[in-house]
């Protein structure tokens, strides 16, 4: 299997930086954003096996980036990433078509199988 | 009907010669994508089923858990169940949207369970605290409404001062966009360790401390300030107090979690405020609620902010001895100076007990005072010591014991209910009244055979002499444990459960490690502190005011030694004196809380199942009334779309090919992809195994070919008469019927990838693997159901391959007569061997479920599974097998 690209999109950079770290060990790359605004520049120009993505960061939340990811690359599978869990906010992201929706703190093999899945979903891995 | 098979159809339709590769790579990617889709839907179900046994496992348990988790869990099951029926309609395209109807209003009900009740606001940021009445406790919360009220009604001196609302407190937090923040750190630290706690404490506390106050709220705040400064000669001095909403919950005594003030100039009283709202999260508070099952939104903060009065004596009344509240006493802790010692736990005071009916004083004991607390010039409150010649003098005279008793009584008259109230007596000889609020008594212990016979016991076995004596009860019973000197935070994050903590001080402070302490003895403190309260309410004995307690027992501390508390009879011993011990009190505080009322009304909407029986007509989407009823539905959907709906005529005649060992077997073969060696030819309709290089088809047929099986095993009379009764009562079984049973065995490849669908007469399973090098891609999926012998039989079969299976590490699930069985995550050597094990059972469990009747059969047959199992996984390693069993049986090959 080829080695996963993914992109973390997160307004807690110790949590960025804690997962790139972790990811890497197991061959995933991670390219990090830390706004919607910065992830959705970022898939203009690169392709993503998945996206990781925080429901709740200032400017642009998780859930208006899902929508515009989703309506522009409708192939890239999304995963949301939370530590408010909302079954309202998870149940708006699911219809959008996110991958799944997870809560904080996640434990990293749970994250890792998670995005293993989605990846197999979007025909990349 | 599922696309793959309209693929097949349209396929099929054109004739054989029509048929493009184009058209073949079509159905093979349709197919590809319909495994996928059926294995996030099993994986999605386990999910969802482990969210709501979690979930179930809470409401039975007792232990303390939060808000965050019962969202945790309910949002994981809900989404897992989206998940579920997502794959079930990409399965099946349009033919299951309604599923999401069904999910979505399960998910509107719980989200209106779980959702914080809008709170009604009031425009108000301050109140005066001379109008308040208990009507505004709504506001201000009970203990200052209580002053208002003592006011109005009885004319008792209470300071002049004023009230900041909940309102005014929630709209500071909004204001700073603070409650969204909060939830989220809750979220992610609960059910942490001790030093979490603290941690999370720290961070939420400090996020408060920094935060802004509104403009109108400051403006308000100065107004009142300037309003009291009127009335006073000397520049003002404030109490700043917390009043909470919800201390009132039944029960929950909330003792000393929040923060006070005292003698606060009014330039500093903002930051006082901020810190008494921040004190909502000190750690005594979260773990207070935490074990108390009390949701964060139950609480709201309410300040109050009070002239400072200073104090010629102060202390604390009970109308009644919470230890004994069937005793028709009140109880007096006084000390010269400001009562503040006495909550806190760090003082000696003076007691008195005076009779409720004839007001009699029938206790006096006077202590030994050397210190006071007084307002320090310039801010705060000091300890200075104390005028020798008051050192050793009640502090109260008889006249003025009097007098209190008088108003605690008509308190306990207007509010209905024994009151825990803190006084002064101002330098001018007034009673002024700081507090009241309702004495909490700790629930009653269970009786126990081990309690009523503690004292004959006594008699019999003398106890050895204790260790120490003396000290106050301050919270009944007796217990053991090992002990542990806490001087300080770093001492409290290392306190280990059920030790015995021993402190300096009834400091309100080690509140946190009460759920954890078998039980607590301080140097100082009274049982009016509120560490005693909290340690009635948890149900630890404890013992306070014991002199010379952390020398005493410095020997046990240092070596860490157990040793037992008798906190009724005032006595510490070495070691554990079974006698004394009484069964641990019942400590189910989660029982009725705000939290567990909460999970309960979550899993109404998620657990009950309603759809019980698959061959129902009522079995459809839209009777799908909970999570459990969508779960249900999706998997037995889910399994019926993948295997059951279509015999599989069509693509048996059109890309499978027989497979041949020497002779044509009953097992056919369609080549997903690369899994054959020699290139597909048209003209092939059969397939030698040699020229299979799909490995865990390789490694399941060898399990399969292992050991011969000798065709349906002899049964006994009951298992065959069994078998008939369910032949005629199965049209699917009737001879040369269109039923699914008819249809063949199926092995569909890849290199890697392995999908056999196998009946034999009733009998129906599958396997999927997938096996390659990397260990993270691999699993293995066994599942079966059905079997011709009746419901029981087939039930203990099912119960005995599980039984096998999980002894590999598979993780199982037994549904009544089914079984399904998953692995993933192996290595390439682990998956081959497990691989042989499932070929074993797919051929040698066939009929065994015709023979299960007999427990004798049973055992004998669960013997032979375990030995053939070690003898081809032995055969595989390398390893021959143990000669001469006794049995007939060969194993092939070699």
């Amino acid at each position: 299997m080829k080695n996963l690209h993914m992109l973390l999109v997160d307004d807690e950079t110790e949590f960025l930086s804690l997962v790139t770290r972790r990811m890497a060990r197991r061959g995933v790359e991670v390219t990090s954003a830390e706004s919607g605004e910065q992830a959705l520049e970022l898939l203009e120009n690169e392709e993503f096996d998945v996206v990781v993505l925080d429901v709740r960061m200032p400017g642009m939340d998780g859930i208006e980036t899902l929508r515009r990811i989703k309506a522009r690359h409708p192939g890239t599978e999304v995963v949301l990433l939370t530590g408010h869990a909302d079954t309202s906010s998870a149940y708006t992201g699911m219809q959008l078509g996110a991958f799944d929706y997870m809560i904080k703190p996640v434990a990293f093999d749970e994250l890792f199988a998670k995005i293993r899945d989605a990846a197999l979903v979007s025909g990349r891995a | 009907m599922g696309s793959a098979f309209l693929a097949i159809r349209q396929f099929l339709g054109r004739g054989r010669r029509q048929r493009t590769r184009e058209q073949l790579a079509r159905l093979r990617e349709e197919y590809r994508v319909r495994c996928r889709s059926f294995r996030l839907l099993v994986k999605a179900n386990h999910e969802a089923l482990a969210a709501l046994a979690d979930l179930e496992e809470l409401r039975r348990a007792g232990r303390p858990f939060g808000m965050a988790r019962i969202r945790a869990l309910s949002v994981r099951g809900l989404m897992a169940g989206f998940q579920m029926v997502r794959q079930l309609n990409r399965m099946a395209p349009g033919t299951y949207e309604e599923l999401f109807t069904s999910l979505a209003s399960v998910q509107t009900s719980v989200d209106a369970v779980l959702r914080r009740p809008a709170a009604e606001s009031c425009p108000d940021n301050v109140l005066p605290l001379d109008r308040l009445t208990r009507q505004c406790s709504r506001e201000t919360g009970g203990k200052l409404a209580r002053l208002g009220e003592a006011r109005q009604r009885m004319g008792i001196h209470i300071p002049e001062g004023f009230v900041i609302t909940a309102s005014a407190c929630r709209r500071f937090l909004d204001h700073n966009d603070l409650p969204q923040e909060i939830d989220r750190l809750l979220q992610t630290t609960e059910n942490s360790s001790m030093a979490g706690l603290y941690e999370l404490s720290s961070t939420l506390r400090s996020m408060i401390l920094r935060a802004e106050v509104p403009s109108g709220l400051r403006v308000d705040m100065q107004d009142q300030l300037t309003r009291m400064q009127a009335l006073s000669p000397d520049p003002l001095r404030l109490a700043v107090r917390s009043s909470a909403l919800g201390e009132d919950v039944a029960g929950a005594s909330f003792a000393g979690q929040f923060h006070t003030e005292l003698n606060v100039p009014s330039e500093h009283v903002e930051d006082a405020f901020k810190a008494v709202v921040a004190s909502k999260y000190g750690p005594a508070a979260l773990a207070y609620r935490f074990h108390r099952g009390i949701r964060d939104s139950d609480v709201d903060m309410s300040v109050g902010c009070m002239e400072m009065v200073s104090a010629r004596v102060g202390g604390v009344l009970y109308t009644r001895d919470p230890l004994h509240p069937e005793q028709d006493c009140l109880h007096i802790s006084a000390v010269f100076g400001l009562p503040q010692a006495i909550v806190d736990g760090s003082a000696v005071c003076d007691r008195f007990v005076v009779s409720r009916c004839g007001r009699r004083i029938v206790e006096r004991h006077v202590a030994h005072k050397e210190w006071r607390t007084v307002c320090h010039p310039g801010e705060g409150t000091v300890l200075e010591e104390a005028v020798a010649s008051e050192q050793d003098v009640p502090c109260l005279t008889d006249g003025q014991i009097v007098a209190l008793v008088g108003m605690g009584l008509r308190l306990e008259e207007i509010f209905g209910a024994a009151q825990d109230v803190e006084w002064i007596i101002r330098e001018d000889g007034a009673i002024a009244l700081l507090q009241c609020r309702d004495l909490h008594f700790p629930a009653l212990p269970e009786e126990s055979d081990a309690a009523e016979s503690a004292p004959e016991e006594l008699e019999r076995h003398p106890l050895r002499e204790p260790l120490l004596r003396g000290g106050v009860t301050a919270s009944a019973g007796a217990a053991a444990g090992v002990a542990v000197a806490v001087r300080s935070d770093a001492d409290a994050l290392r306190f280990p459960e059920q030790a015995v903590l021993v402190a300096r001080s009834a400091r309100p402070r080690w509140a946190p490690l009460l759920s954890r302490a078998a039980a607590v003895i301080t140097e100082h403190g009274a049982s009016a502190g509120h560490l005693a309260s909290v340690a009635r309410e948890y149900g630890v004995p404890a013992l306070f005011s014991l002199p010379g307690a952390l020398d005493g027992l410095a020997e046990q501390l240092d070596r860490g030694a157990v040793i037992t508390v008798d906190a009724d009879r005032g006595a510490v011993y070495a070691g554990k004196v079974e006698p004394l011990l009484r069964r641990p009190p019942v400590r189910g505080l989660m029982f009725g809380s705000p939290v567990h009322h909460c999970l309960e009304g979550v899993l109404e909407h998620l657990a009950p199942l309603n759809l019980d029986n698959p061959d129902a007509r009522s079995f459809a989407p839209e009777n799908c009334r909970t999570l459990h009823d969508v779960l249900r539905y999706c998997h037995e959907m889910g399994v019926r779309e993948m295997f059951c709906m279509e015999p599989r005529s069509g693509l048996e005649k059109g890309v499978s090919r027989r497979l041949v060992d020497g002779v044509p077997l009953q097992y056919w073969v369609v080549d997903l992809e690369d899994g054959l060696e020699a290139p597909e030819d048209s003209d092939l309709r059969t397939v030698d195994i040699a020229d299979v290089r799909c490995r865990p088809m390789l490694a399941l047929w060898e399990g399969m070919q292992a050991v011969v099986w000798r065709g349906p095993p002899a049964v006994n009379a009951g298992g065959l008469v069994s078998v008939m009764v369910r032949s005629v009562s199965d049209p699917g079984l009737a001879e040369g019927a269109a039923s699914p049973y008819a249809v063949r065995n199926y092995f569909l490849i890849s290199r890697e990838y392995c999908s056999l669908q196998s009946r034999f007469g009733y009998h129906f399973c599958t396997v999927e693997a997938v096996l390659g090098q990397d260990p993270e891609e691999n699993y293995v999926i066994f599942q079966f159901k059905g079997g011709a012998a009746d419901w029981e039989r087939r039930i203990r079969r099912a119960r005995l391959v599980g039984d096998v299976l999980e002894d590999y590490g598979f993780l199982v699930e037994l549904k009544e007569d089914a079984l399904y069985a998953r692995r993933e995550g192996a290595d390439a050597r682990t998956m081959d061997a497990l691989l042989r094990v499932v070929g074993y059972l797919v051929v040698h469990t066939r009929q065994l479920d015709m023979i299960m009747g007999d427990s004798a059969e049973v055992a004998r047959v669960d013997e032979q599974i375990r030995t053939d199992l070690a003898e081809i996984g032995a055969r595989a390693a390398g390893i021959p097998p143990p000669a001469g069993d006794g049995t007939s049986r060969r194993i092939k090959g070699d």
